[in-house]
């Protein structure tokens, strides 16, 4: 477009037009000339004007008109109509543009595809609705603009899931909206419901849901918002990728056998962990029992041995009795992640030697048993009458009316536990075997050594992944370089600049379901699953609106420039002036 | 004719018309009725409904015809003639007027048309439909037959109840089947008589013999019935039938299978068969309690009833009855089996057993206790159902031997279980006060009152080691002085003391302190036998317990009358320092009175501390133990097919390749043993594992049958105890450089 007084924009090519128009006319106006009838020259009048009201027609022309601004107001999905009307009552000269999929606005003018946002950096001064998806914010280099979101989106706004172990109890976290909408949050598994929680009304309070999977593999659950009369008003697909826990080797370090090592070990054992228990017989004379591992003790401990280990339970009587060599071992073997629990037989105070191992304080309490809640029943148990002192580096495991009776504190790489319960068996004399590995299965875990894995591939896209957008993943590799394949698919991967040993990468899926991401030499599948389009829409809404919320608003001083914007003239006044003609040439031989 | 009879003949044209039309409308009516019925039966609706429905539609709908058709009248009559015979010339209405109210030219023109009325009247004909209404009557008709012929009933009204049919099994059959029969023979024991169902799925009693009979539309067809551990061939019988029996103790599944003649292997649904065990005899006695103990003076003849019932019938039921006489090392029991005396027989589902147990005929004296329990047997055969009750126990007391060891007051029986110690009175007592705010006025005094006599029982309980009752008097009483009598060692003036060889073992015997001195009163006479008698019944001379403990005890006997005071008088708070104070004397005299004795038996050697530790350790080695774990993973099949099926659930069209198919028959065959134990959870997931494995399930219905599929495999699978497991982590190098700085700062 130029600086013309009047613009065309043709349907189909000009010169073909022009050249038809021409001949049409010459050939109709001949015709007419030839006709025997009253008003010939007025006919042949109403025939130009049928002609050129056509062309007009075909022509579409417009004529310039001034702007003193370029300011556009973006209007994205799910905006409020009234924030707009007040947009364009305080700047009427904003241009209106709408995103892709968004509602129609009157004078609203849509844009082709995001990315002709390229075109409008810096132009655009308002984004209204839900905000710009992700990957168009990164389209704009400069994110001046000021963001104003639309309808708060009722339903699930954040999902937070770790990872999940087959036969493990997971949580899944999240935060939801509600103005009524729905009452329960219900997780339905393959077999059915699975958890439920009753919600109030409230922006983004909390929630929890339970499960307890029993394969590995990849399951779609479902995550339903039922109202109070039990329909389902939304219900979206929870992907959840399931895998086989690794098995610990644990050390048990005894002076003499126990009632509650023997019953740990033989629970241990019986899930296939790799067990060595050495009991003191004498004086340099051990006994070792072996589960479901080859026999590899020595007398001595040291680093080579404490080296094939996850993990050393042992109880405060054994460590008074180890070396010093040996207790520098076991030091320096958690330095390097060994994961190491102290049982107390004693006192803690009356221990030699604690508080260079364990530098945690302690102190006396009058109570010498506790209750603990496990699985929604109450457990008494003995125990020490000594009780942590509270600390900002003991994290606890287990605890009871902030009294911590499990925790433990990071050495290095590694964590030293301790637990002062002092008889927890009792709960699998009693048949509670489920309440008893609930309560030693997250300490054991928690302090248990760490599997050290190559590469750690993490999705830091936020929010649920869609088709046809980009997925960000960030590699952390431990030295070697990564490749990296999606569905058999390579994708290119950029190391960090300023962080060695940091790689990042963006793929695309172009269908809904299960993915993977498989790096070369290394069997592991990381799966990630892609949704259709309006599948988690509140989530997604959520995350966008974070998003765009990061922007900056528009610096209010900028000049504005004065612009010309051609306007088409309208097709009424070709169509009404092309229907009188016409009306004149057929009413002409009848008058 | 006449002018008059013109308007006649017009209006009998009328009637005509309408009648025919009325006609017509009903022919319409009754064709709508058909055809509306015909239609709501093949959508299914039930017959009451879909009668009623269509009668009131046809209703209707004659009514908005009947309704156009009496606005026929005269008038629309004349307009019809006049526009369909022209030679009337328009003029048909002149026929309707008198002559008196028309002029001479319309007079005229009546006459004109009269005659040419006249001739043609007859030959009028109004516009009528009802060929038409009759032949769409016969088409609707003709539809309604139709919809009869291919209405499949899904009311149960079409079947015949509580008459089992030898045709009309439940289940489809299958194609090749033309018809089945089952008979179940229940055991001859039973008293059933053999009957057939109308099922395939059976629930049978405990050894019953089910025989199928089944014809096939081909006499050359293989077939067999599969069980998990048992495959029956049916045997051909004649017409095309093929036969088998077979008798069950336990509850299975099975299938038919055949081969056709084209040798085409087929299989049917899957079936259970539920078999209800024989359960043993019930038998409840009435009116008895487990443990009864009988004076002589009572009546010692007990009535004994039970019930006793069973499914199918009892069969015999007896007393067998211990008879317990003696006691300690010189009991002997006899036991007897006793008829129940009615009735005579045991036989019957529900049979009401009595019998009279006469204890002295029976042989029971005082001291002696009988035990007995009810046994039944029911018919089952070959062994039978045998149950008994829990033993009741009946015992004659002894009154004679009797120890009445509570009143003597001699002070070496243990007390007995009502008896209150102090340290209980002060825990009510202290309860009591703690509960006031919400007990009303009445029941705190009651509960003191109570404590209060709980209080003098202890009292009198502990004033029997001083002697009389009342020896310590009411109120506060001034300290007794200590007599003159010298304390003497009660222990080594009346017991044997043999062995003194080791004494400075022994704990040493406290010395009494002399807190009083002692006065010989002026008559206090010396009596040659005072030191070794036994006076038990004076409190001063008491000689249980020596000088300062009968003190304190009297002490104490003073406190409790001023506890139990307080405690009469509602006011416990007040009585509480008595208490403490009385259980302090309590305890001080209970450790005194302790009697220390020489330890007898073997006295070890003292440990010599030189040559402790100092043992030989060359045969005690290091001992090694190994174990393996078998780790079995259960349902392998079922849990590789969950993935097949988790697969095929997210694809939106449904396709399964052989190899999937080949997995979902293995965790077919696994989900068949669990289905033999919940036959109603999983039978249908069977069904439907083999109809996938066929593909005989409708394409539409495709993603139902693998999500009702997938969900009873993810419910197979049990539920395993959490264990712990190896976190993942990243050996960063930026991780191992922030820990050894952090070693470093820690260090500093």
């Amino acid at each position: 477009m130029s600086d013309r007084w009047l613009a065309f924009y043709p349907i189909f090519s000009p010169a073909v037009i022009v050249v038809v128009v021409v001949l049409v006319t010459i050939a109709f106006a001949w015709m007419e000339w030839s006709r025997k009838l009253r008003f010939r020259i007025w006919r042949i009048v109403s025939l130009m004007v049928v002609m050129l009201s056509l062309s007009g027609l075909i022509f579409r022309p417009a004529v310039p008109r001034k702007k003193n601004s370029s300011a556009i107001v973006l209007l994205t999905s799910n905006y409020r109509t009234q924030t707009v009307d007040s947009l364009v009552r305080l700047f009427p000269e904003l241009t209106i543009l709408q995103a892709p999929e968004s509602e129609k606005y009157n004078k609203g003018e849509y844009l082709p595809s995001f990315h002709s946002l390229t075109a409008l950096q810096g132009n655009i001064r308002f984004v209204v609705g839900d905000g710009l998806p992700l990957h168009a914010l990164d389209l704009l280099n400069e994110k001046e603009f000021d963001y104003i979101p639309g309808h708060p989106h009722e339903g699930i706004s954040e999902l937070t899931l770790p990872p999940v172990m087959v036969n493990a109890l997971t949580t899944i976290q999240g935060t939801y909206t509600n103005h009524r909408k729905f009452s329960t949050i219900t997780l339905r598994s393959p077999a059915g419901d699975e958890d439920a929680v009753q919600v109030s009304p409230g922006i983004n309070h909390s929630f929890e849901l339970l499960f307890t999977p029993k394969q590995v593999g990849n399951f779609l659950y479902h995550v339903q918002l039922k109202d109070s009369s039990g329909s389902i008003v939304e219900e979206n697909p929870l992907p959840i990728s399931i895998t086989e826990a690794k098995k610990l080797n644990i050390l048990f370090l005894q002076h003499f056998p126990t009632a509650e090592v023997r019953y740990l070990k033989n629970f241990l054992a019986e899930q296939n962990h790799a067990i060595a228990v050495r009991y003191q017989l004498s004086k340099g004379t051990y006994r070792y029992e072996f589960a479901n591992s080859s026999p590899r003790l020595t007398d001595k401990i040291n680093t080579a041995l404490l080296a094939a280990f996850d993990l050393v339970i042992l109880d405060t009587d054994v460590f008074q009795s180890l070396s010093v060599s040996e207790k520098n071992s076991l030091k320096e073997s958690i330095d390097q992640g060994l994961g190491a629990i102290v049982l107390f037989h004693d006192l803690p105070s009356k221990i030699n030697g604690l508080k260079s191992f364990l530098p945690v304080s302690f102190t006396k309490v009058k109570q010498d048993t506790v209750a603990v809640h496990i699985r929604g029943y109450t457990h008494v148990f003995p125990v020490t009458s000594e009780t942590i002192l509270p600390n900002r580096s003991v994290q606890s495991v287990v605890d009871s009316k902030g009294r911590i009776l499990a925790g433990y504190i990071h050495h290095g790489f590694g964590k030293i536990g301790f637990q002062v319960l002092q008889e927890t068996y009792p709960l699998i004399i009693q048949g509670k075997k489920d309440s008893y590995a609930m309560l030693w299965a997250p300490m054991l875990t928690q302090i248990a050594r760490n599997e050290k894995v190559p590469f750690q591939l993490n999705v830091i896209t936020e929010g649920p992944l869609y088709t046809n957008e980009p997925v960000d993943i960030e590699i952390l590799s431990s030295g070697n370089q990564p490749f990296l394949f999606a569905d058999s698919v390579r994708i290119p991967l950029a190391e960090d600049v300023l962080l060695d040993d940091r790689w990042s990468g963006r793929a695309w899926f172009e269908n809904a379901g299960w993915h993977s991401f498989q790096f070369s030499g290394d069997s592991t599948l990381h799966h990630v699953y892609i949704f259709n389009p309006g599948e988690w829409e509140s989530w997604r809404a959520n995350v966008q609106t974070k998003m765009n919320r990061l922007s900056h608003p528009h610096h209010r001083d900028k000049e504005m420039e004065t612009v010309l914007d051609y306007r088409p003239i309208s097709a009424w006044y070709f169509f009404i002036l092309l229907v009188c003609a016409a009306g004149f040439l057929w009413l002409a031989p009848k008058l | 004719m006449k002018s008059i009879d013109a308007q006649y003949y017009l209006k009998k044209i009328k009637q005509q018309h309408r009648l025919r039309k009325v006609v017509e409308a009903l022919l319409y009516s009754a064709a709508f009725f058909f055809a509306l019925y015909a239609l709501l039966q093949l959508l299914g609706i039930a017959n009451t409904h879909q009668l009623v429905f269509s009668v009131s539609c046809a209703v209707l709908f004659f009514v908005f015809l009947g309704y156009k058709i009496f606005h026929i009248n005269e008038s629309r009559i004349i307009n019809f003639i006049n526009h369909r015979y022209p030679f009337l010339e328009e003029s048909a209405d002149l026929l309707l007027q008198e002559d008196q109210n028309l002029n001479s030219l319309q007079r005229l023109q009546k006459s004109k048309i009269f005659e040419q009325f006249k001739a043609t009247y007859k030959s009028i004909r109004l516009p009528l439909k009802l060929g038409q209404a009759a032949g769409l009557l016969c088409v609707s008709i003709l539809i309604f037959l139709i919809a009869q012929r291919f209405y499949s009933p899904t009311s149960e009204h079409s079947m015949a109840k509580d008459q089992p049919s030898t045709e009309n099994i439940k289940h489809h059959l299958p194609v090749a089947m033309e018809r089945a029969t089952i008979t179940i023979s229940p055991p001859t024991y039973t008293l059933i008589r053999p009957y057939t169902v109308n099922d395939f799925n059976l629930s049978i009693p405990e050894g019953s013999s089910v025989t199928w009979s089944i014809t096939f539309s081909d006499s050359s067809i293989q077939a067999q019935i599969i069980m998990p551990d048992d495959t029956l061939v049916l045997r051909h019988q004649k017409n095309n039938n093929v036969e088998i029996s077979r008798s069950f103790n336990k509850s299975s599944i099975y299938q038919f299978r055949w081969i056709t003649k084209n040798g085409m292997d087929r299989t049917s649904d899957f079936y259970s068969i539920s078999v209800t065990p024989d359960k043993p005899p019930s038998i409840v006695v009435q009116d008895i309690s487990p443990f009864t103990s009988l004076a002589l003076s009572d009546k010692l003849s007990i009535s004994l009833t039970s019930v006793l019932q069973d499914d199918y019938s009892v069969t015999d039921a007896y007393i067998i009855a211990t008879v317990s006489k003696g006691s300690g090392e010189s009991v002997k029991f006899r036991e007897e089996k006793l008829r129940f005396s009615q009735p005579e027989k045991i036989v019957g589902k529900e049979v009401k057993a009595k019998r009279t147990l006469d204890l002295l005929s029976l042989g029971l004296e005082p001291g002696d206790e009988l035990y007995f329990y009810v046994e039944a047997l029911d018919n089952k055969v070959p062994i039978a159902n045998r149950i008994r009750t829990e033993t009741y126990f009946i015992s004659l007391q002894d009154t004679a031997s009797e120890n009445s060891g509570v009143e003597a007051g001699l002070g070496v029986d243990l007390l007995p279980d009502y008896f209150r110690s102090q340290r209980q009175i002060i825990i009510d007592t202290e309860k009591l006060l703690k509960d006031k705010k919400f007990l009303m006025k009445n029941v705190f005094n009651s509960t003191s009152n109570a404590l209060g006599h709980d209080q003098k029982v202890l009292r009198l309980r502990y004033g029997q080691f001083l002697g009389e009752e009342f020896e310590s008097g009411i109120g506060p009483q001034a300290k007794a002085t200590e007599e003159e009598h010298p304390e003497e060692d009660v222990t080594k003036k009346f017991g044997h003391t043999h062995d003194t060889e080791k004494e400075h073992n022994l704990v040493e015997e406290k010395k009494e302190k002399d807190d009083h001195g002692h006065q010989h009163t002026a008559d206090q006479s010396e009596n040659p036998l005072e030191g070794f008698i036994h006076e038990h019944d004076n409190a001063e001379e008491a000689t249980f317990f020596i000088q300062s403990i009968k003190l304190k005890l009297k002490a104490a006997l003073t406190l409790m009358w001023d506890a139990e005071l307080y405690l009469r008088l509602y006011e416990p708070a007040k009585s509480l320092p008595y208490q403490y104070q009385t259980l302090k004397l309590l305890k001080e005299i209970s450790n005194e009175s302790r009697i220390y004795v020489h330890r007898t038996g073997f006295d070890p050697p003292p440990v010599k501390e030189d040559k402790r530790l100092t043992g030989e350790l060359t045969n005690v080695k290091s001992t090694r133990a190994q174990s393996t774990t078998e780790s079995q993973l259960d349902y392998p099949e079922i849990r590789r097919a969950l993935s097949v099926m988790e697969h095929t659930y997210a694809q939106k069209e449904v396709k399964l390749s052989s190899t999937d198919k080949a997995i979902l028959q293995k965790a077919g065959n696994e989900l068949a043993t669990l289905a033999l134990e919940h036959p109603e959870k999983y039978l249908t997931t069977l069904s439907l594992l083999k109809a996938l494995h066929d593909d005989e399930i409708n394409p539409e219905k495709l993603k139902d049958a693998v999500r009702e599929i997938r969900k009873n495999f993810w419910e197979a699978l049990p539920v395993k105890t959490p264990s712990p497991y190896a976190l993942e982590s990243n050996g960063h190098p930026l991780n191992q450089l922030f820990m050894k700085q952090l070693n470093d700062l820690n260090h500093e």
